[in-house]
């Protein structure tokens, strides 16, 4: 089983902040990780730079074995935490515009995603709720047939209802051939899907483990483990 | 890149639309007034689609600040594109939204003219020679926009936030403006050159201009696309 993100000494810093520093950590094929911590802990920077939408000022990323770029592009499906599908799209122009641009797109996929979600392809994007776009988004990111996929708080700002019909999609349209970083604050309601965690504080990964051998050797929930990490 | 050029055209076409709409209506409100106004019909006719120029323009500047400050950024930086693809399909989006709108603009002057001016300059111009107006056009919507872009890209790179990032980029298009201005006429001065484009008409090119202009957008394009698969952080 080979490594599809290698993180070596991570560090993304602003003017007068260190959002990453020197982070370092792996993902193996197949496994789904959860990347936790506080708010401002480096997450979404972590994940941004895998994305190739942000850039290191030190350290080392690679993914299937590339720098983030055109390539590793092609083989990532993120989700980020914004509203970024053009306002004037309808569900089908956002499916087109995916097919068009992403040749591991898979419409059919798409198309079941859709009814799963209870999402009409012929509603305009603009007149979705926020939990309706999250569910959109993720159809779009799951629709791929991606070497890893990103998602950047996949359930923010849905109700416990929309969370179990994205929690259902992630697993059911999760494949061995993949791998799966997740970020998230609501660790109870995700925490059974996760192989491995990662728990990240001020830009430095504090701990990284199998969930599994996390939970039997505290004798803790990752969810009670999170809490008193970050306390 | 076909289908960034797409998608880009379809997100401005309402744009586009409303513009041309505009255009129409206002001069077929003048063609009942071109009796009665005389030379001030076609003339406010020219004033209405360079109006609607400025505005097509302004909206292609957009194509770029939409992407570079807003969350459509994440839609197209994540996307398997080189930064040469984003860039050309701007220009060539840009192109064709201002041609449609110039071309509209112009058939209404045409026919609120009734063809007057049309038929003058065909006598004057030959053919090859309206076909240097027209690559003149396209060279000079291309060229300008690659500077504007050029510094658009370098002001949200040094200066991060959206406001100082966009004040910023108007600063730097200033003070390369005079720079290029300066280093134009440099050229032109060492290679004093000069092409006769009209056979009939002095207009001529000078040599080392034409040569800096060429060699300034092609450094431009691949800089700014560098940046924009490199440098830009989101």
């Amino acid at each position: 089983m080979y490594n599809v993100l290698e993180a070596e000494n991570l560090s993304k810093s602003y003017l007068n902040k260190r959002a990453l520093q020197g982070a370092n950590l792996t993902i193996q094929q197949g496994k789904i990780l959860g990347l936790l911590g506080p708010n401002g802990s480096g997450k979404t920077t972590f994940l941004k730079i895998a994305a190739g939408i942000l850039h290191p000022s030190s350290g080392k990323l690679l993914i299937d074995g590339q720098k983030p770029g055109v390539y590793t592009k092609s083989i990532v499906s993120y989700l980020p935490d914004t509203e970024y599908l053009f306002k004037w799209m309808k569900i089908k122009d956002a499916v087109q515009y995916f097919k068009d641009f992403y040749s591991d797109f898979d419409e059919k996929k798409s198309f079941a995603l859709l009814e799963f979600m209870k999402l009409d392809a012929n509603s305009s994007v603009k007149s979705l709720s926020k939990g309706m776009k999250e569910k959109l988004k993720l159809t779009l990111v799951l629709s791929r047939k991606a070497k890893l996929y990103i998602l950047d708080e996949p359930l923010g700002g849905v109700d416990p209802t929309a969370r179990e019909k994205i929690l259902d999609a992630i697993i059911n349209n999760f494949s061995e051939n993949s791998s799966m970083i997740i970020t998230t604050h609501l660790v109870n309601d995700i925490e059974r899907i996760f192989d491995e965690v990662a728990f990240i504080s001020d830009g430095e990964i504090v701990l990284q483990g199998n969930a599994e051998e996390l939970r039997s050797n505290k004798n803790k929930s990752i969810d009670e483990l999170y809490r008193e990490v970050f306390q | 890149m076909f289908h960034l050029i797409k998608y880009e055209l379809r997100g401005k076409l309402l744009t586009i639309l409303g513009i041309c709409l505009t255009v129409i209506i206002g001069n077929l409100f003048l063609m009942t007034k071109v009796d009665s106004w005389q030379i001030g019909a076609p003339v406010l006719s020219g004033f209405l689609g360079g109006g609607a120029l400025v505005v097509i323009c302004i909206a292609s500047l957009t194509l770029m600040s939409d992407y570079l400050y807003d969350d459509q950024g994440y839609l197209l930086f994540t996307l398997p594109q080189s930064g040469v693809s984003i860039m050309a399909s701007r220009l060539i989006t840009a192109v064709i939204q201002i041609s449609i709108v110039m071309i509209v603009s112009m058939s209404m002057f045409c026919l609120l003219d009734q063809g007057r001016l049309l038929n003058a300059i065909l006598q004057q111009v030959e053919i090859h020679e309206l076909l240097y107006f027209i690559l003149m056009h396209l060279w000079t919507i291309v060229s300008t926009l690659t500077f504007m872009y050029f510094c658009m890209v370098v002001g949200r790179i040094a200066l991060k936030g959206k406001k100082v990032g966009k004040v910023g980029s108007f600063i730097i298009f200033f003070l390369l403006s005079i720079a290029r201005t300066g280093l134009s006429v440099a050229s032109a001065n060492l290679f004093p050159q000069m092409v006769q484009i009209h056979s009939v008409t002095t207009m001529t090119m000078n040599v080392g201009s034409m040569i800096f202009d060429i060699v300034t957008f092609g450094i431009l394009f691949m800089a700014t696309s560098y940046l924009l698969e490199h440098k830009v952080d989101l």
